[in-house]
């Protein structure tokens, strides 16, 4: 295993905001991201439905996850193109396809491959910088309706970000008289420009959520059309740290200590005597705030150095449950858990180090039985970070 | 009395299960004889797992002395003897 905190690996964001066409109560684009765990690629899909509402919401769902089965099964993401064209069928009336899609599919050294049809080209910045890609174009084969997709190969590095759009962003604001033909391409990317330029590190949830705002305000808060957006944007991860339980070795004490002490991103310790021991070892002190409400945990601490300090089991068992139950995790609540989870909300990478020394005094067979071990409630965190929230998660037992 | 009196009250896990949680509620429970005399503070854990006895949560701490099995009355009512 990897020491803590020592690589320097570029994590990817994948951020993405949509807002449904003025009276609908679905949009009719579809948006779906995965981390592909045999070989750690990302995968992107941004369908837009023929129409709008449900008719729309449906082709486009199914757009979407046909193409995520077929990359997910490792299908090669061009044949994985023509063989959603080739299936699905052809608006009979319109003569047009039923949705268009954009895959995108981001190797974990940076590699990347964009496959287009029919929506709205994608925009690559590198840093400030605005790059137009290459791309070529194919006309597929056994279709009469000459059909042509645009693929891309790239090498994304650190500070790159993609930006797929819907036609409801770029043709926003359409016959305006500060936008006859829409927002237009040109416009998308001179707002983006302008975004990144004002602050250089917006993560990728909060440039989408921008691009959309102002296709919204565009249509004159009537959006014309479903308008989504999404933003891969490849940077230095934000790390956390969360300690729980003493290590099964006290001479392992002061590696705990120092580690918390030198580590480059955010600390949270859980547990009492966890917390002294790296108080005691830091020659720090605990304070306890008891003025904070009282409610179903105990109130959490502060040690001067880390960002977050509660007690262990119960608090931890909340947060798999916030985890589990809260898909979002947009409102978590207002307890020591709910802190928690905020914390993880704005990291990247989760560093979990878990001392294995079984505490005598939770041993009384009066306890309730919700006092799970620990090591079992910390897997299920790690397993629900990694599988719902795509964090990236290492887990150390000392 | 010049110094006033140090009561620890124990949040870690084990006491808060067993009723510890109630014992926050002790500067709001004080009787207003007390108010000044007293100075509340918490503590992470109060080192019941190191007793040779079966431990007995939840535990308090009045002037260093610890206190099994606390309850806000039996702490008020020891508070009174002292005082």
């Amino acid at each position: 295993m990897e020491p803590f905190g020592t690589t320097d690996t570029v994590f990817i964001e994948i951020g993405c905001s949509q807002e449904n066409k003025a009276g609908n109560f679905v949009c009719g684009d579809t948006f779906l991201s995965h981390k592909n765990k045999n070989n750690s690629a990302y995968l992107s899909v941004l369908s837009d439905g023929l129409g709008s509402g449900i008719k729309a919401n449906v082709l486009s769902t199914m757009t979407a996850s046909m193409a995520m089965n077929f990359l997910q099964q490792n299908e090669p993401i061009v044949r994985s193109a023509i063989s959603i064209l080739n299936t699905l069928p052809m608006d009979s009336v319109r003569n047009v396809s039923y949705a268009t899609f954009s895959l995108a599919n981001i190797d974990n050294d940076g590699e990347t491959t964009i496959v287009e049809f029919d929506n709205p080209s994608f925009l690559l910045f590198r840093e400030k910088i605005n790059i137009k890609p290459q791309k070529e174009k194919v006309l597929l084969p056994n279709s009469p309706e000459h059909r042509i997709i645009r693929i891309s190969k790239l090498k994304l590095f650190k500070g790159d970000r993609i930006i797929l759009f819907s036609d409801g962003v770029n043709q926003s604001g359409i016959g305006r008289n500060e936008y006859p033909f829409g927002w237009d391409n040109d416009g998308v990317e001179e707002f983006v420009q302008g975004q990144i330029d004002v602050q250089p590190d917006i993560s990728a949830h909060d440039l989408a959520k921008c691009i959309v705002r102002q296709a919204i305000k565009n249509d004159r808060f009537i959006p014309k059309d479903d308008i989504s957006c999404a933003v891969i944007y490849l940077r230095d991860p934000r790390r956390l740290l969360i300690c729980s339980g003493p290590p099964f070795n006290n001479e392992k004490d002061e590696f705990l200590a120092s580690t918390v002490d030198n580590y480059p991103g955010k600390t949270i310790i859980c547990g009492g005597t966890t917390s002294q021991i790296i108080a005691r070892e830091l020659h720090r002190q605990i304070q306890i705030d008891l003025d904070i409400p009282i409610g179903d945990l105990p109130p959490s601490a502060k040690i001067k150095g880390v960002n977050l300090v509660t007690e262990g089991i119960l608090t931890l068992g909340a947060v798999a449950e916030i985890l589990e139950n809260n898909p979002s995790l947009d409102s978590p609540p207002d307890n020591p858990a709910g802190n928690i989870v905020k914390r993880i909300r704005e990291s990247d990478m989760i560093d979990l180090m878990v001392g294995t020394r079984i505490n005598e005094a939770h041993q009384d067979p009066s306890l309730p039985v919700e006092l799970e071990i620990r090591r079992n409630v910390i897997k299920k965190i790690a397993f629900l970070l990694e599988d719902k929230y795509l964090k990236k998660v290492r887990l150390q037992f000392i | 009395m010049d110094q006033k009196i140090i009561i620890k009250i124990c949040v870690g896990t084990y006491c808060h299960v067993m009723g510890g949680y109630k014992l926050r509620e002790l500067r709001q429970q004080l009787p207003e004889a007390l108010q000044d005399k007293v100075k509340v503070e918490a503590s992470v854990c109060l080192g019941c797992s190191t007793l040779k006895e079966k431990p007995q949560p939840p535990y308090a701490e009045i002037n260093g002395k610890l206190m099994s099995d606390a309850s806000l009355e039996k702490i008020i009512e020891e508070l009174q003897k002292i005082v």
